[in-house]
C-alpha cells in the first residue's frame, strides 16, 4: 500500500515538474514575434497615427488612414514626442493651436502619468524617508533619519537604530491633532530628491480617510484632503511636477483613476473605460499612461491584443478615441497548439511581481491531449492499475510521463 | 532500536554536524563584519536606503541560501553513501526492524539534524541583522530565508532519494526532477516575494514517501 502511495506521491512530482517546464519550453520554441504597432495622436492633423516595425531597423510610419509618411514627416506629426529632433532640423512649428512651441514651453507643459501591474503593490520593506518641504538649499536635502508609519508613526536612527522619541512624538500628535486615526492603512510618496519639490505623504488612516503629511522647516504640516472611504482606494502615486496642476494620482480597487488636483485636493476622474469589451482598464494586467501636453492629453491602455487611446483637450472632455487591435497571446498558432497537447500549465509568475503559483487549465482543448494520452497508454503499455489511467485521465501528457517512467512495483 | 539508529547516524553525521555549525559561525562572523564594513564606510543612513530600496541584504547573506544546501548535500551523502557502496544496506534489512521504519528514522534523524542546523543559522541570523536593522527589515530578511531552508531540505531528501534508488536511468530521472522542483524554492529576487509557501511544504513534506519507494526498490533489487 504504502508502496504505492510512494510511487503516485513521485508521478504527482513530475506531473508538477513538467507542468511546470514543458509548457515554457513548448513557448520558447515556437512563440513568434508578432508586429505590435505603437500608435499616437497627431495635434498637426488630428488624427491617429502609427508605427510599424519589420525588424533590422525597417519601421513602416502611418496614419490611421492608410496614408504612409516618411521618417522626417512622421517626426514632423509628433512634435511634443520628436521637438528635440525637430527643432535640430528646423523644422519645428513655431505655433500649434495657438500656442507657441519652443523646446522649453513643450518640457514645461508636459507631463506623464504611469501605472503598470508591477508598480500597484511590489513587495516593498515599509520604511520610509521624510523630506524638508522647504529646505535651505536649492535641491532638496536627503533626510538622516527613516521612519515606519502603521500603529504609530515612528521616526528611527539610522547610527542608533533607536527610535527619535521627541520627533515621533511631535508628528504623532499633529496626526491625531488633525483627526487622523491609527493604523495607517496605506501610504505614499516619490521617495527621491531628483524632483523640483516635496509633498510629503499622502495617508490613508484606519477609518479611509485621506490625510496629507508634509515636513516644513522640522515641523509636520498634516492637511485632511477631504478624501475619504466612498471611492475604495487600491494605491496612490505621488509625483511632483513644477506644473502643479495634481499632486499625484490614486487608483481605485474599481480601476478608476483619479488625479489628486491643487485645487484643494478635489479629484478629476480620467475615462479608463472602452466600448469593446474586455478593454476596460485593469490594473492587475494592464498599462496605463496618461500624456499631458500643451495642447491636449493622451490616454494609453494597453493589455494582450490591443491598445486603447482617449484623447482629452484641455478641459478634459474627450475629443478622440481609437482602438488598435493583433493577435491577443492565446489566439496566435503555437498557444493554440499548446492547449490541445497540454491539459493544463503551471507557473510562477506573476505581473504583479509576486511569486506565485498557480494553474491555468486549457478545458476543452486540453481534453485533445488528454484523449490522446490515454489512448497511448493503452495502445503501447497495457495491464495496468486503474489509478495509472486516472492520473492521465486528469493529468494528460505530465501524467503519461509520470506513469511511463515509474513503473508500477509489486 | 530507534535509539540504536539514532547513534548510527550520529557517528555518520557528526563531524559533518560540528563543521557545518562552525561554517555557520564563521559566515554569520563574516557577514557582520561586511555590514559593519559598509555601515562604516556608506554611513548608517545610506547603508539602511541600500538595504531597504536596493535589496543589498539580501547579497550580504548569501551563505544562508546556500549553506541549507550544502548540510542537505552532505548529510544525505554522508549518511546514504556509506550503505549503498557494496550494498551494504543488505545488512541493515536483517535487523528486526522494519525497512519502513528503518528507513523513515533514518531519514528523520538526518532531517532532524538538518533542521537543527537550519534553527541555529535562522537565530543566529536574526540575532545579526537586528544588530543593525530594525523590525522591518528583520522581518522581509527572515521572511525570504524560509523558501531557501525548504529548498535546502528539499536537496536533503531528493539526494538521499537518488542515492537509495539502485537503477541508474531512475537515478537521471529522480536528478532532473529534482532539479526543476528545487530551483523553484530560489527564484525571489527581493525580499518576501513568495506569495504563500504552503504548495513550496507540501512539496517537501511529501518527500519521505519517495524515499520509501526507493528503498523498497532495493530490497527487490529492481533494476
Amino acid at each position: 500500500m504504502l508502496n504505492k502511495i510512494s510511487r503516485y506521491t513521485i508521478i504527482l512530482l513530475i506531473v508538477v515538474v513538467s507542468a511546470l517546464y514543458l509548457p515554457d519550453f513548448y513557448s520558447m520554441l515556437f512563440d513568434k514575434k508578432v508586429n505590435v504597432p505603437r500608435m499616437n495622436y497627431s495635434a498637426v492633423i488630428n488624427d491617429f497615427v502609427y508605427t510599424e516595425y519589420y525588424g533590422m531597423g525597417k519601421i513602416k510610419y502611418m496614419d490611421i488612414q492608410g496614408k504612409e509618411y516618411n521618417e522626417r514627416d512622421y517626426f514632423a506629426l509628433l512634435p511634443f514626442m520628436y521637438y528635440g529632433n525637430l527643432e535640430k532640423w528646423g523644422t519645428l512649428p513655431e505655433k500649434l493651436e495657438g500656442i507657441e512651441l519652443s523646446s522649453k514651453i513643450i518640457r514645461r507643459n508636459s507631463q506623464m502619468v504611469k501605472i503598470a501591474p508591477k508598480n500597484v503593490n511590489p513587495p516593498s520593506v515599509p520604511l520610509n524617508i521624510m523630506f524638508e518641504a522647504e529646505p535651505d538649499y536649492a535641491q532638496l536635502v536627503i533626510p538622516d533619519d527613516i521612519f515606519r508609519l502603521k500603529n504609530t508613526i515612528e521616526f528611527i536612527d539610522p547610527v542608533t537604530n533607536k527610535v527619535l522619541q521627541e520627533k515621533s512624538k511631535k508628528f504623532q500628535d499633529a496626526l491625531i491633532e488633525a483627526g487622523f486615526e491609527f493604523p495607517a492603512k496605506l501610504s505614499a510618496a516619490n521617495q527621491t530628491n531628483r524632483k523640483p519639490f516635496d509633498e510629503g505623504y499622502f495617508i490613508k488612516d484606519a477609518k479611509d480617510k485621506v490625510y496629507h503629511l508634509k515636513m516644513v522647516k522640522d515641523d509636520p504640516v498634516v492637511v485632511y484632503t477631504g478624501i475619504d472611504g466612498s471611492i475604495p482606494i487600491r494605491q496612490i502615486f505621488i509625483s511632483e511636477n513644477s506644473r502643479k496642476e495634481f499632486y499625484g494620482w490614486l487608483l481605485t480597487e474599481e480601476n478608476d483613476v483619479y488625479l489628486i488636483t491643487y485645487d484643494n485636493y478635489t479629484l478629476k476622474k480620467i475615462p479608463t473605460k472602452s466600448d469593446n469589451e474586455g478593454q476596460d482598464y485593469d490594473a492587475n494586467s494592464m498599462n496605463f499612461r496618461f500624456y499631458i501636453y500643451p495642447v491636449n492629453k493622451h490616454i494609453q491602455i494597453s493589455g494582450d491584443g490591443f491598445s486603447h487611446m482617449i484623447i482629452l483637450n484641455n478641459d478634459y472632455e474627450k475629443i478622440a478615441e481609437h482602438t488598435m487591435e493583433w493577435t491577443p497571446y492565446n489566439k496566435r498558432p503555437a498557444p493554440i497548439v499548446k492547449q490541445y497537447i497540454f491539459p493544463f500549465e503551471l507557473s510562477t509568475y506573476d505581473p504583479m511581481k509576486y511569486i506565485k503559483l498557480q494553474m491555468d487549465c486549457f478545458w476543452w482543448q486540453g481534453l485533445v491531449g488528454v484523449a490522446l494520452s490515454l489512448l497511448a497508454l493503452v495502445i503501447f503499455s497495457r495491464k495496468r492499475p486503474i489509478l495509472d489511467y486516472v492520473i492521465v485521465l486528469f493529468t494528460g501528457v505530465f501524467g503519461l510521463i509520470g506513469v511511463l517512467l515509474i513503473k508500477p512495483e509489486e | 532500536m530507534l535509539k540504536a539508529i539514532l547513534y548510527k547516524e550520529w557517528i555518520k553525521l557528526r563531524w559533518a554536524v560540528l563543521v557545518i555549525a562552525g561554517l555557520t559561525v564563521i559566515s554569520l562572523a563574516y557577514s557582520a563584519s561586511q555590514i559593519n564594513y559598509y555601515v562604516e564606510f556608506q554611513g548608517a543612513f545610506q547603508n539602511w536606503m541600500y538595504v531597504i530600496g536596493k535589496d543589498l541584504l539580501l547579497r550580504n547573506i548569501v551563505f544562508v541560501k546556500i549553506l541549507p544546501i550544502i548540510t542537505g548535500l552532505a548529510f544525505a551523502l554522508l549518511q546514504f553513501m556509506p550503505e549503498m557502496t557494496g550494498k551494504r544496506m543488505r545488512l541493515s534489512y536483517h535487523l528486526p526492524i522494519g525497512e519502513k521504519k528503518l528507513l523513515l528514522s533514518s531519514v528523520g534523524i538526518g532531517f532532524m539534524f538538518l533542521l537543527l542546523e537550519i534553527i541555529f543559522l535562522f537565530f543566529g541570523l536574526w540575532l545579526m541583522v537586528s544588530l543593525t536593522y530594525p523590525a522591518e527589515v528583520i522581518n522581509k530578511v527572515l521572511m525570504s530565508t524560509l523558501p531557501w531552508f525548504l529548498g535546502g531540505s528539499a536537496v536533503y531528501f531528493m539526494t538521499a532519494f537518488i542515492i537509495l534508488e539502485p537503477s541508474w536511468v531512475y537515478r537521471i530521472i529522480y536528478g532532473v526532477m529534482a532539479y526543476g522542483l528545487i530551483t523553484k524554492y530560489y527564484e525571489a529576487g527581493t525580499y518576501d516575494q513568495y506569495q504563500t509557501l504552503w504548495a513550496y511544504i507540501l512539496i517537501v513534506a511529501s518527500m519521505p514517501l519517495l524515499v520509501m519507494f526507493a528503498g523498497h526498490r532495493f530490497r527487490r533489487g529492481s533494476k
